[in-house]
């Protein structure tokens, strides 16, 4: 007989156990895609204190930067245009606030910041270089938050809160410049010093908002929608025997509206479907009037203004299909119509009361286009170790009576090796109908977007990358890419040909062919106290038109062979966070003359006409200065019961590095002593932007 | 928070270091390189009884000179060749004068130079530079017929009456020609030029006032060329006579007109406009060698 002792049972407490699935890059099929965490982005030093979300991209490897403090970036040598900018999935066409110095986005509404340089799966379409996939986050369904910060240059407040607990919710954000107001009394009375009366200033805002709404356990709806303007206004009045007014203004932005509604059909099959909203547009004014007081009559009415801008109403339907574990299907349509209006000048003036006006519009015709899309890609993992994104991606493009078609191939293979190192390659074609028509030195809101027509042909490229992926210790990701790009019909402005002419723009630009290859490596760790990457480019970019260069080859503006970002956060405890960026880059390519030479001209008349060539061997020719800078950050950070308080402080170029902006050579006349003639001294000048900038921004949690 | 003060003075010092000189953003910095070359500039027309040409060297972007003419080189030997290698003519040195400010090599023959429709090569030999050539053939005298002018044929934009020359060039077929247009009027033996402006978008204004032309819309085909004379008054009305003339040029010529045209202009607005590189067809050295065949045709009015 056995006898057994029973003891009492103690009870334990229930135990949660949570996984936190962890993202590996070497699990990934996708190649050339990096994610970048908002915190980070938000802890990085920047420019007067502005939380740059373009900025920091422009800190990752194939990611070129243009001009100093423009956030317009270059991604694996194709031109800021073939980037696709999608917030919360609607391609916003300007991106910059302040002619480039400033993105449009306010960091305090995104979640996630998804760039995609390379292997394109086939969802992605519609333009060559990269994808830039930024969302804006749900508002919080169970709390009130919100979010005040006062920076150098603008003030930000944000909210959100939940409508009905657990099912609605709003976000709402909003930023503004406040410089006009500081210098509106002391511009005031700049005016009343000359006799007049007068307003001058430049501001720029932008506004975010999003509701989400859950219709029990399969249903979401999501409005989401974005305004952002720059504005600048000069305008005086002055007063004698005559009055007279003048007024200017220039003003550019976007807007943009998206309804979306998500649909769980069942475990296996999700469906995702938004009707999109999205407009840019630029206009100026410039306006006199004078009249004579002694007689009451009008002397001069006129006015002279300029529109341009594009608009894009779009339909998307995509489902996620699921059938086994081994097969993830997305497949989907879309239809965008695009309206462009590419620049038309309106022109009224009427010169002294009784004489005919004249009201005018000189310019060029708006344009119509239909686009559609439809896609299936499949994610298969055809053995444990091996894995293929395959897909197909159809586009279709009509204006007037042309119709253009393409089929794009899109292949991502990943091989999983013994020791957690995986192997990737993909291939990907793309095509681009819309461009935009931008002049080299410069990006400005003048710049066009423009469509493919009968006479402009629409860009492609394809693009193939080959490399390898790990992640050391939970802790480090490292990757190694290398890649090689072709574009054809990419577009550039004739040489000598100008913004703002009268003539049709086709005729102003010219198409041709593009190059780009290099090396990629990132190393990138994600979690500790020390947070960061390094990221090294080795890259080439070329360029061929017909029209340019006689012909022959040259290097892209923003040829950078070797490109260096250092990132780095630390945090030291939870009071104090430090951080810092420094980036290299190769100069720019620029084409300024080697020599100069003299000869004449044979006229009808008794004189020959005597010539100056400035001669270059070859469009950009020379190559500035390396640029390079050093920005650091601190952020010091008191958290309380209800609220948290950052205040922040650091600088732009730490170390007042002059980086080249722009170059010319400038003559300075005077007269030799000895003959009298006239003598010209030449130079070259070099001319820099941003010296040292320090910043600060207090910003306030609840 | 007790290191904040330090990372206050930090701040502070590094703001108050911004003041000083880092604020100037303007530096000079060295020109890109280049190497010296002989540079030749002729034209020769088949009407030309005097050939002219300009030799001389380029000089670095910001090297500074006294006078351009420094720049002119004598020692070269300045030849005209056939097909066949045969010296046609050998251009003597001489010294510019006012009105030919770069013109250092000449040579004054007893009938025009013609040759249509054979090739020659200009050969400029340097002790310095070596030998430079370029080779062109010269254009067949282009065909124009119906020179008529009308005066007072419209007013412009700006209020402006305009007068309008109208005639037609018959263009061979089967190659790319490329013309020249130019109207000048004769008075007490001086000619005088007018301000011109085509009508229609297949022209180019030349930096001379000419309009240049090429054919690719009417390739062997009569076309009608429209040009308005600016009238700056009412009255204003020509006295004397009339004259078009029609230059057919070869391609380089054309590019070189086009491209200097475009760069000159390019170089006046500056910052916002691509920089334009200005064409040349002399191997081993810099410059233009141009050939053209010039009709030049009397304007009857318009009855």
């Amino acid at each position: 007989m056995l006898n057994v002792g029973m003891v009492q049972s103690t009870e334990i407490k229930a135990v949660t156990v949570t996984a936190k699935e962890t993202h590996r890059i070497e699990h990934e099929t996708q190649m050339s895609m990096t994610d970048i965490p908002i915190k980070q982005i938000q802890a990085l030093p920047s420019l007067l204190g502005e939380t740059d979300l373009l900025k920091t991209v422009q800190l990752l490897p194939g990611v070129q930067s243009g001009n100093e403090g423009q956030s317009g970036f270059y991604v694996r040598g194709g031109s800021p245009d073939q980037n696709l900018t999608l917030l919360d999935g609607v391609p916003i066409y300007n991106v910059s606030h302040l002619f480039g110095f400033f993105s449009v986005f306010n960091t305090d509404v995104i979640s996630d910041v998804k760039l995609t340089k390379g292997g394109f799966p086939a969802r992605y379409g519609g333009r060559l270089s990269s994808v830039l996939d930024i969302r804006m986050k749900d508002g919080n369904q169970s709390e009130y938050h919100g979010d005040l910060s006062l920076g150098l240059i603008s003030a930000k407040g944000m909210i959100e809160e939940p409508v009905i607990k657990d099912k609605t919710s709003f976000v709402v954000s909003g930023r503004r410049t406040y410089a006009d107001f500081i210098a509106r009394p002391f511009l005031k009375k700049g005016f009343k010093e000359n006799g007049e009366e007068g307003e001058v200033g430049y501001y720029f805002y932008d506004i975010n908002a999003k509701i989400t709404h859950t219709f029990g356990q399969k249903d979401r709806l999501f409005l989401s929608a974005y305004n952002g303007n720059d504005k600048f206004y000069y305008n005086s009045r002055y007063k004698t025997d005559f009055k007279e007014e003048t007024k200017s203004g220039l003003g550019w932005g976007n807007s943009i509206a998206a309804v979306r509604w998500n649909h769980l059909w069942s475990g296996k099959l999700f469906s995702n479907t938004a009707l999109t909203y999205s407009n840019y547009k630029l206009q100026t004014l410039m306006a006199y009037k004078s009249r004579d007081i002694s007689k009451d009559s009008l002397m001069e009415d006129t006015q002279l203004s300029y529109a341009s801008g594009i608009d894009d109403l779009a339909l998307n339907i995509d489902f996620d299909f699921i059938p086994n574990p081994d097969h993830y299907i997305r497949f989907g349509t879309s239809g965008i119509l695009h309206h462009f209006n590419p620049g038309i000048f309106n022109i009224a003036f009427l010169q002294e009361e009784g004489q005919t006006k004249v009201d005018t519009a000189i310019g060029q015709k708006k344009l119509q286009t239909a686009e559609l899309t439809l896609f299936g890609e499949d994610d298969w993992k055809i053995t444990e170790n091996l894995k293929a994104n395959i897909g197909l991606h159809f586009s279709s493009f009509l204006i007037g009576k042309k119709q253009y078609y393409s089929l794009q191939p899109r292949v991502s293979i990943r091989y999983l090796l013994p020791g957690g190192m995986a192997l990737k390659a993909s291939y990907a074609t793309m095509r681009q109908y819309i461009q935009l028509l931008a002049f080299s030195s410069i990006g400005l809101p003048t710049d066009l977007w423009l469509p493919t027509t009968a006479k402009v042909k629409p860009q492609d490229s394809w693009q193939v990358a080959v490399g390898a992926a790990k992640t050391i210790n939970n802790l480090l990701e490292i990757s190694l890419e290398g890649y090689y790009k072709e574009m054809n019909n990419v577009i550039s402005y004739k040489e000598g040909a100008g913004m703002m002419q009268f003539d049709d723009w086709q005729e102003r630009v010219t198409q041709g062919w593009g190059q780009a290859y290099g090396v990629e490596m990132f190393i990138n760790k994600k979690k500790g106290n020390w947070t960061g990457w390094i990221g090294y480019t080795l890259a080439w970019s070329w360029r061929r038109f017909a029209d340019l260069n006689f012909g022959k080859r040259f290097h892209y503006k923003y040829d950078r062979r070797h490109d260096i970002s250092i990132v780095s956060v630390y945090e030291i405890n939870d009071h104090i966070h430090l951080s810092g960026t420094w980036v290299y880059g190769t100069g720019n390519a620029y084409t300024l003359a080697n020599s100069t030479y003299y000869g004449f001209f044979p006229t009808n008349a008794d004189n020959d006409l005597l010539t100056e060539v400035n001669y270059y061997e070859q469009k950009n020719n020379y190559r500035m200065k390396p640029y390079h800078r050093l920005d650091l950050g601190v952020d010091f950070i008191r958290k309380r019961k209800h609220w948290t308080r950052k205040f922040s402080v650091g600088a732009y170029n730490v170390y007042a590095r002059k980086n080249p902006f722009y170059m010319n050579i400038e003559k300075n006349y005077s007269y030799y002593s000895s003959t009298g003639e006239p003598e010209v001294k030449r130079k070259l000048v070099q001319y820099s932007l941003f010296p040292i900038i320090p910043y600060f921004n207090l910003s306030l949690k609840f | 928070m007790k290191h904040a003060k330090y990372f206050a003075w930090v701040f502070l010092l590094i703001a108050l270091g911004s003041c000083e000189d880092f604020f100037r953003t303007n530096v000079t910095v060295n020109p890109p390189a280049y190497k010296h070359s002989i540079v030749v500039n002729m034209y020769i027309d088949d009407s030309d009884t005097t050939l002219r040409a300009s030799v001389s060297k380029n000089i670095g972007s910001l090297e500074n000179i006294k006078n351009k003419k420094d720049l002119l080189l004598y020692d070269a030997m300045v030849v005209i060749k056939d097909d066949q290698g045969n010296i046609v003519c050998t251009l003597d040195t001489v010294t510019p004068s006012f009105n030919e400010e770069m013109v250092n090599y000449k040579l004054k023959m007893d009938s025009a130079f013609a040759g249509n429709g054979h090739r020659f090569t200009l050969e400029v030999s340097d002790p310095r530079f070596g030998k430079a050539t370029a080779v062109q053939t010269m254009p067949e005298k282009p065909d124009i017929l119906h020179p008529v002018y009308r005066e007072k044929a419209g007013i412009d934009m700006s209020g402006d009456q305009y007068g309008l020359v109208s005639f037609t060039i018959r263009d061979p077929a089967g190659e790319v020609n490329y013309y020249q247009i130019d109207i000048y009027v004769e008075m007490d033996q001086q000619a005088y030029g007018y301000e011109i402006q085509p009508v229609g978008p297949v022209y180019e204004m030349s930096f001379d006032g000419s309009l240049l032309l090429q054919d690719k819309t009417f390739n062997g085909e009569d076309f009608p060329v429209r040009v308005r004379l600016c009238l700056y008054s009412d009255e204003e009305t020509f006295q004397g006579k009339m004259f078009i003339e029609v230059k057919a040029i070869t391609k380089d010529y054309y590019l070189y007109a086009r491209s200097l045209t475009k760069a000159q202009d390019a170089q006046e607005i500056g910052f916002f406009v691509e920089p334009v590189a200005v064409y040349n067809n002399i191997h081993n050295g810099l410059g233009i060698f141009g050939l053209s065949a010039t009709r030049v045709e009397l304007v009857g009015k318009e009855k």
